[in-house]
């Protein structure tokens, strides 16, 4: 069967989305995805030169507000769903490794 | 059984001190231990001595209380936020998560003397329409354990056919109410966009989702829907439009033009659906409502506006999900899950954007224009709910496609932010249940509700229940 979505590109959107993907994974989802993208393949047959975009439905209109003050979580309820805190803070994952 | 009845036959009973909280309560949580471990509805129950202290409370204060849901036990779909039970959106990446605030939904559902039970099961993150993608057990259709209920919201759809409970909050982006209510015999409201506060609901698809209640009636769903809409400062897109009282209104004799979307009748949809849903519109034509055929061109390619719409915006809120400030890894997440984020970040990524996720909003503007024009024929349409009856359990999850192409009909009303009743229509000679939806203007719930209950005044599908509980 024809693979629309290569295994690079498999690869490629994995890791745009932040999931890992294993070899097993990487073959059945090109199947799975490229089914997919073949049926929204339908939409290139329609031609909307200058229509405009929608998305979204409620009326543009900005919302404003006085900027006081207002309860919100404590630090201890903030925290309470976290696996790793340190010090009454976050711990998140190393984005920097130093090099030796 | 006190569950099979009314939420205001209910209300009546308890004004007359004949029945109390106490023994609803009671009673639902004795179908839950007896039929929960086969249908697998509910993911979290609350302390069951806990809630009787409530439904206690609840009934000392029921000379004084306001609304009609006052002591009625409910549950939610675990899709909200709350304080008194974990939240998991069906997914291990939230188990054990204990959310610090509540739902808006939830808060109004409270102050009203409703008496929350525990939280449904449902498609992880809203992403299915078979409460198979589940991390919890697989949900079952109380109609025939070897099906799905539907979904997402299939566990709160199952719930209420089994009368475990008088009624529950479901979400819908892309039919999660209507199509579990069309496969379990219940009655449920996609509200149109903006008609509830969608504060503490986790998003699937922002621009597409939509709170609303399910249950076992049209006047049940009338009596929560009046109960939980209002503009919210929490959630902008909320709406002020809500002066509708949408009791008062229920037997008002109306005559209506009904349009029948010649789309949604095409070849795909399975003639034992199609029979069933003539037949039902032959009822409102006998009982003098105007029928006529409109058309809508573009739902040919409804689950590609859909999809490439839900999954962007899905692909986008699914990022949070990082395993610091709350939850586990995202690598837990489900293949359908990771499936759609990806095809979500596909749409939105440089070199697709233009052909994928812009032109599907392209399309999105011409389809609302469609059903603006169609309206202009008629006043609400009448079309099914799915193409096909309830699966066999494994069918669609094994099947990514098959499974998306289930939303045809009902991906294309979110994409509008219209609004949708969907209503129990009949069975199939194996007793599985088909439901019909009524497809409304924006903000035209009181026109869908009362044409709903008019049906149910003509026919008795509504209160036909599984052979499980008999």
């Amino acid at each position: 069967m024809k693979q629309t979505v290569s295994k690079q590109l498999v690869k490629h959107i994995a890791q745009l989305a932040n999931i890992e993907l294993d070899d097993n994974r990487v073959d059945l989802y090109q199947s799975q995805l490229s089914m997919i993208m073949d049926h929204f393949d339908d939409l290139k047959s329609l031609s909307f030169d200058d229509v405009p975009e929608t998305s979204r439905i409620v009326e543009e209109e900005n919302v404003w507000r006085e900027d006081d003050v207002d309860e919100s979580f404590t630090q201890e309820e903030a925290l309470s769903n976290s696996k790793k805190t340190h010090d009454g803070y976050f711990m998140v994952p190393y984005l920097l490794t130093q090099k030796d | 059984m006190l569950l099979d009845k009314s939420i205001s036959q209910l209300a009546k009973l308890l004004r007359s001190k004949k029945v109390s909280s106490v023994d609803l309560v009671t009673e639902a949580y004795d179908r839950i231990a007896d039929l929960n471990p086969q249908l697998n509805s509910f993911i979290s129950l609350r302390d069951k001595e806990e809630v009787i202290k409530e439904a206690k409370k609840a009934d000392e204060g029921i000379d004084q209380a306001t609304s009609l849901l006052h002591g009625i036990p409910y549950s939610l779909k675990d899709a909200y936020v709350n304080k008194e039970t974990q939240t998991t959106c069906g997914s291990q990446v939230l188990d054990g998560f204990n959310s610090p605030y509540e739902a808006t939904v939830q808060k109004k559902l409270k102050d009203s003397g409703a008496i929350l039970i525990g939280k449904n099961n449902l498609d992880a993150w809203g992403h299915g329409g078979s409460t198979e993608n589940t991390d919890y057990k697989v949900g079952k259709n109380p109609w025939d354990i070897t099906r799905i209920p539907g979904g997402s919201s299939g566990g709160s759809a199952a719930a209420i056919s089994s009368r475990m409970i008088s009624f529950s909050i479901g979400e819908d982006t892309g039919g999660s109410i209507r199509n579990p209510s069309s496969m379990c015999n219940t009655s449920g409201l996609k509200v149109s966009y903006g008609r509830v506060s969608r504060y503490g609901t986790i998003s699937y698809a922002s621009s597409l989702d939509s709170v609303g209640p399910m249950a076992k009636s049209v006047e049940d769903l009338a009596l929560v829907l009046k109960n939980i809409i209002g503009k919210d400062k929490l959630d902008a897109t909320s709406s002020n439009n809500n002066d509708t009282d949408y009791l008062t209104d229920l037997n008002k004799k109306v005559s209506k033009t009904i349009g029948l979307p010649k789309e949604f009748f095409d070849e795909g949809l399975d003639p034992k659906v199609k029979e069933i849903i003539l037949k039902a519109v032959k009822k409102y034509e006998d009982a003098g409502h105007k029928v006529v055929e409109v058309s809508i061109p573009l739902i040919k390619y409804g689950v590609s506006i859909y999809y490439l719409t839900g999954l962007s915006e899905t692909s986008s809120n699914m990022a949070r999900y990082d395993g610091v400030r709350y939850g586990h890894s995202r690598q837990l997440l489900s293949d359908e899950t990771k499936r759609r984020i990806m095809l979500g970040s596909y749409a939105l990524s440089a070199g697709y954007a233009d052909e994928l996720y812009k032109k599907a909003q392209q399309a999105r503007t011409k389809l609302i224009e469609e059903f603006t024009k169609a309206f202009k024929e008629c006043d609400v349409l009448l079309a099914p709910v799915t193409p096909s009856i309830p699966a066999k359990i494994g069918e669609l999850i094994n099947d990514p496609l098959k499974s998306f192409l289930e939303d045809l009909y009902t991906g294309p009303i979110n994409v509008a932010g219209l609004t949708s009743l969907s209503i129990p229509a009949g069975f199939t000679q194996d007793k599985l249940p088909v439901g019909m939806q009524l497809i409304g203007k924006r903000f035209h719930e009181a026109e869908l509700l009362q044409l709903g209950h008019a049906y149910q005044q003509l026919t008795n599908w509504h209160l036909e229940k599984p052979s499980i509980i008999q």
